[in-house]
C-alpha cells in the first residue's frame, strides 16, 4: 500500500502576546508588547495509504487541526516535512491542492450568498474540471448525497447537516486522492450522520481514496476507522488499529449476571474467590464481573453457572467502549 | 456615590479603549495629521501672497484651518456606528436590561474617548502642525480655559448628534450609508472644510442655525481669541444651549425607541 | 485563468443585483464625499482666481482624474479592507489556500465593489467639464492615455495598500494602518506645490499617491514641465502592484490562521 500522506516529526509553533490588565497595564503593552512562543505540534508523524480511513482523535487544543491545516497547505510547518502525493503542500500549492479535497465541520468553503449550484459551478472553473466531467461527477454526487431539492438553494439558508452534504460534493467535484474531514459530523443528527459515514466508506473502499478524519464522535472511528492515532499536547500517543488500542490499554470486559430472586453475599464472595476477579453488585438480583480485555468469558460464565446454579435468569457481556478506552487512554497519559 | 463611581468607570473604559493597541494609537495620530496638514495647505496656498480672507490673516487662516479640523478629531465619533451595530446584532436588548442608562452610558464612555483623544492624538498633531504651518497660539492663559471648555461642549454635541443617527438604526437596517453620510455633512457644516465666514453667504446663514458649528467653528474662534468678552459668553452659551437641547431630544427619542423595540419586540 | 475570471465575476454581479437597495445607498453615500471636495474648490474660487498659478479648471481635471483613479481603485480593490479583520485575524484565508488560483486575487474578485463605478464616472465628468474649460484638444495621445492612466492610479493606490495589508501578517490588528495609508491618497488631488515640501516629497516618492490624481492630470493640461513624470504612471503603477503582490504572498507564508 502507497502512503498518500506522510507526516514526518510536524513541530508548528504560535506567537501568543499575553495582555496586561488595567490601563497602567495597556500603556506598557503599548510600549513594551512581548510575544511568547507556544508550540501546538511538537513532533507529530503518521502515514495514510491509498484506500485508507485514518482517525486523527485527541483532546480539544490537542493540535488535530493545526495538523490537518499543515496537512492541506493552509499552515507553514514550522519544521518537519509533509508530502501529500509526493507533494509538499506548502510549495507546491496549486498542483497539491487539485490532489485533496477537504470538508470542515464547522465552517463551509462554499460562499455564503451563491446558490450550491452556483458555487459548485464556480469550483469547477476554479478546479478547471471539463464541463462533461463536471456533469457526470456532479450528477453521481447529487444522487449519492441527495442534493438534488438543494441545488437552488442559497448557501446561508441550508441546514447544517446540508450544508455538511453540500461542502462534501464541493469537496469532491475535482476527484481529489487525499480527503481531509475535520469534525464533519460535528452536530448532526443520527440521520446524516449514517448517511455521511456510509458515504465516506464507499469513497475510500470504492475509489482507493485516503481519508484523515479527525473527530469528537467516537462512532465515526468505531464505524469508519481502520487506524486511529491519538495526538495529545501536540504529540502522537498511540498509532494502530482499534483493537489494538483496546489490547493496549488492558480495556475491561463485563459480565452481567441476572437471578431470579436474591443473590447471597456468600455466593458473590466465592466467585470472587474463584476467579480472583472484581464481583459487583448492581442490584440485590445483578452482579457485574469485570474482567480483562485478553481475558477469554468462558471460563467466567462457566464459573457463574455452576456456583448461582438455576438461579440464573440472564448473561450479558459488555465490551469496552472506545470512548472508555479512550478516556482510560488519556487518564494513564495525564497521571 | 456609587452612582458616580460608576460613571467615572465608564468615562475610564472609553478611554482605556482607546490606546488598547498600539498601532492604533499611531495610526490615529497619523491619520488625524494627514487630515489637518491637507486642509491646511490647500488653505495656505489659498492665502499665499494675498492680505488675507474672510477677515482673517493669513496666519489665522492657517491656524484656523488646524484647530478646526483638530477639534473635529476630537469631538466626531463613531457612536452612531457603535449604537446601530448593538440594534442589528441584537445586543441591545442585553443592555436594556443591565441597570444602567444606556444614553448617559454611551455618551460618558464618548467622552473618556475624546479625554483620550485630546492626549494622544489632539496634542502631537497641534504640536506638529504648528511646526509646519504659519501658526498664532493664543495669547491669554483664560483662552485655553475657554477652549478647554469648549471641547468638552463640542463633544457632547458631537456625542449626542451621534447618538440620534444611531436611533434610526431601530427603524432602518443599515446605518452605515448614513453615518458616512453624517460624517461629510458634519466636517462641511461645522466650518472644518471651509471656515464659516469663508462659506457662500446662503450657507452661512443655515449654518448659524444648527448645531454642528459648535465642534470645530466655535472652539477656533476661541483658539483665535476673535471673540472679545461677551463673545465669549454668547458662543459658549449657544453651546451649551445645543449640548441642553439635544440631550432632552435624545431623551424623547430614546423613550420612544425603548417603546418601537419593546412593543414591536425589536 | 480567463473563464475562472468571467466565471468569478459574473457571480458578483448576480449577488449584487439581488440587493439593490444597498447598491443605491452606497452608491449615495460615496457621492456625497465627493460633493465635500468639489464644494471645498468651488469654495475657494469664488474667493481668489487662482492658486499658486492653477485655476479652477486645472483643479478639476486634476480633482476628476483623482476621484476616477480611487473610484477604480474602490471597485477593484475592495477586498484589501477585509483582508485584515475577515482573512487574516477571521481565518478566511483558509479556505482560499485549498483552491488552485492566487488567494489574493480570490479576495479582490469576492469582494467586487460594484456599486463604486458610478465614483468613476463622476471623476470622469468632472475631468471632462474642467477639461472643457481649460480648453483641452482632446488627439489620439490623450484618448489612449486617459483609461491607460486611470487604471494605472488605481494600481498606485491598490499596490500601496496591498503592501499595507500584508504587514497584517507580521503584526496583529494593523486594520487601522490601512485606513491610514488610505487617506494619504487625498494629497494626490492637489497639485504638488500646495504641499509643504515633506509632503510633496512623501507623495511622490515612498507613498507617491500624486501619481494617482495630479501626475497624470497634468498630461492633459498645458503643463509640458511636468509631461515626463506623467508618462512614466503607468509603468509605476505596474511595477509597484507587481513589487506589492509578491511581497503580500511572501508574507502570507506567516499565516497562523484561526485557534487549533
Amino acid at each position: 500500500m502507497t502512503a498518500l500522506v506522510e507526516v514526518t516529526d510536524l513541530v508548528r509553533t504560535f506567537q501568543v502576546r499575553p495582555r496586561r490588565r488595567g490601563v497602567v497595564g495597556a500603556l506598557r503593552d503599548l510600549v513594551s508588547g512581548r510575544s511568547v512562543e507556544v508550540a501546538a505540534l511538537s513532533g507529530v508523524s503518521l502515514t495514510v495509504g491509498a484506500g485508507e480511513i485514518v482517525g486523527y482523535i485527541g483532546p480539544n487544543g490537542a493540535g488535530k487541526s493545526t495538523t490537518i491545516k499543515c496537512v492541506t497547505g493552509i499552515l507553514k510547518p514550522t519544521s518537519g516535512t509533509v508530502r501529500v502525493c509526493g507533494l509538499d503542500p506548502w510549495k507546491e500549492r496549486s498542483a497539491h491542492v487539485r490532489n485533496i479535497g477537504v470538508v470542515f465541520g464547522q465552517r463551509t468553503q462554499l460562499w455564503w450568498d451563491l446558490a450550491v449550484v452556483e458555487a459548485l459551478d464556480l469550483l469547477a472553473a476554479v478546479f478547471e474540471v471539463p464541463p462533461d466531467l463536471y456533469r457526470s461527477r456532479l450528477g453521481a454526487l447529487q444522487e449519492l448525497l441527495d442534493l438534488q431539492p438543494l441545488l437552488r438553494t442559497p448557501v446561508r439558508e441550508l441546514s447544517l447537516g446540508q450544508r455538511v452534504r453540500c461542502d462534501l460534493a464541493a469537496a469532491l467535484l475535482h476527484a481529489p486522492r487525499v480527503v481531509l474531514l475535520d469534525e464533519p459530523t460535528i452536530g448532526l443528527d443520527v440521520a446524516v450522520k449514517h448517511k455521511i459515514r456510509a458515504f465516506v466508506r464507499d469513497l475510500a473502499a470504492r475509489d482507493g481514496v485516503a481519508v484523515l478524519l479527525t473527530t469528537h464522535d467516537l462512532g465515526d472511528v468505531e464505524s469508519l476507522c481502520h487506524r486511529v492515532v491519538l495526538v495529545d499536547r501536540g504529540a502522537a500517543v498511540f498509532e494502530g488499529t482499534l483493537d489494538a488500542l483496546r489490547a493496549r490499554l488492558g480495556g475491561r470486559r463485563r459480565l452481567v449476571v441476572t437471578t431470579r430472586g436474591p443473590i447471597p453475599a456468600v455466593a458473590r464472595d466465592q466467585l470472587a474467590a474463584r476467579l480472583g476477579v472484581v464481583v459487583g453488585e448492581l442490584a440485590p438480583d445483578r452482579v457485574e464481573i469485570t474482567f480483562a480485555a485478553g481475558q477469554s468469558a468462558s471460563p467466567i460464565v462457566a464459573a457463574a453457572l455452576e456456583v448461582l446454579g438455576a438461579t440464573v435468569d440472564d448473561l450479558s457481556l459488555a465490551e469496552p467502549s472506545i470512548e472508555e478506552v479512550v478516556a482510560a487512554f488519556y487518564a494513564e497519559q495525564r497521571s | 456615590m456609587m452612582r458616580a463611581q460608576v460613571w467615572w468607570a465608564c468615562v475610564r473604559l472609553g478611554a482605556l479603549h482607546r490606546f488598547a493597541y498600539r498601532m492604533e494609537v499611531l495610526s490615529a495620530v497619523v491619520s488625524a495629521a494627514v487630515v489637518v496638514f491637507l486642509n491646511a495647505s490647500v488653505w495656505n496656498a489659498v492665502v499665499d501672497g494675498r492680505p488675507g480672507l474672510a477677515g482673517l490673516s493669513p496666519v489665522e487662516v492657517s491656524t484656523y484651518a488646524v484647530i478646526a479640523w483638530i477639534a473635529t478629531i476630537v469631538s466626531a465619533t463613531r457612536l452612531d456606528e457603535i449604537l446601530g451595530a448593538r440594534v442589528r446584532d441584537g445586543q441591545i436588548a442585553t443592555d436594556l436590561i443591565k441597570p444602567l442608562d444606556l444614553h448617559l452610558w454611551l455618551i460618558l464612555r464618548d467622552l473618556g474617548r475624546a479625554g483620550a483623544s485630546a492626549a494622544l492624538t489632539a496634542a502631537p498633531v497641534l504640536v506638529l502642525a504648528a511646526s509646519v504651518f504659519p501658526f498664532v497660539w493664543p495669547s491669554r492663559v483664560g483662552s485655553w480655559l475657554w477652549v478647554a471648555l469648549s471641547m468638552v461642549l463640542a463633544t457632547l454635541i458631537g456625542g449626542q448628534l451621534a447618538f440620534l443617527i444611531g436611533l434610526v438604526a431601530f427603524r432602518l437596517k443599515n446605518v452605515s450609508g448614513l453615518a458616512h453620510f453624517k460624517a461629510s455633512a458634519t466636517a462641511v457644516l461645522s466650518g472644518a472644510v471651509v471656515p464659516v465666514q469663508a462659506m457662500p453667504d446662503a450657507l452661512r446663514d443655515v449654518v448659524v442655525w444648527l448645531p454642528f458649528q459648535g465642534m470645530s467653528h466655535t472652539p477656533a474662534m476661541l483658539f483665535l481669541e476673535q471673540l472679545d468678552g461677551a463673545g465669549v459668553t454668547r458662543a459658549l452659551g449657544v453651546q451649551a444651549a445645543w449640548v441642553v437641547g439635544l440631550f432632552l431630544a435624545c431623551r424623547w427619542s430614546w423613550a420612544r425607541a425603548i417603546d418601537h423595540l419593546t412593543v414591536q419586540g425589536g | 485563468m480567463t473563464r475562472v475570471i468571467t466565471a468569478w465575476v459574473a457571480q458578483r454581479v448576480k449577488v449584487r443585483l439581488a440587493y439593490r437597495g444597498d447598491f443605491v445607498f452606497q452608491a449615495l453615500g460615496d457621492a456625497v464625499i465627493t460633493l465635500v471636495g468639489l464644494f471645498l474648490i468651488a469654495t475657494i474660487f469664488t474667493h481668489v482666481p487662482d492658486v499658486r498659478g492653477w485655476d479652477v479648471h486645472e483643479l478639476l481635471v486634476c480633482w476628476g482624474m483623482a476621484e476616477a483613479c480611487l473610484g477604480t481603485f474602490w471597485v477593484v480593490f475592495q477586498g484589501i479592507y477585509a483582508i485584515n479583520r475577515t482573512y487574516i485575524l477571521g481565518g478566511e484565508l483558509d479556505r482560499l489556500l485549498l483552491r488552485p488560483v492566487d488567494p489574493f486575487v480570490q479576495i479582490l474578485l469576492d469582494n467586487l465593489h460594484l456599486e463604486d463605478v458610478p465614483v468613476i464616472g463622476l471623476g470622469l465628468v468632472v475631468l471632462m467639464i474642467g477639461a472643457h474649460g481649460a480648453g483641452v484638444v482632446w488627439g489620439p495621445a490623450e484618448i489612449v492615455m486617459l483609461p491607460v492612466m486611470v487604471v494605472s492610479g488605481a494600481l498606485v493606490i491598490g499596490g500601496l495598500l496591498t503592501a499595507v495589508t500584508a504587514l497584517g501578517f507580521w503584526v496583529h490588528h494593523q486594520g487601522s494602518a490601512i485606513g491610514l495609508a488610505y487617506q494619504l491618497t487625498v494629497y494626490g488631488r492637489y497639485p504638488l506645490d500646495f504641499l509643504p515640501r515633506p509632503l510633496a516629497i512623501l507623495v511622490s516618492t515612498a507613498m507617491p499617491f500624486t501619481f494617482a490624481g495630479f501626475l497624470p492630470a497634468t498630461w492633459f493640461l498645458d503643463r509640458p514641465e511636468w509631461h515626463p513624470y506623467a508618462a512614466i504612471q503607468p509603468l509605476v503603477g505596474v511595477t509597484l502592484m507587481f513589487a506589492a503582490h509578491r511581497f503580500w504572498t511572501w508574507s502570507s507564508h506567516r499565516y497562523a490562521s484561526t485557534g487549533t
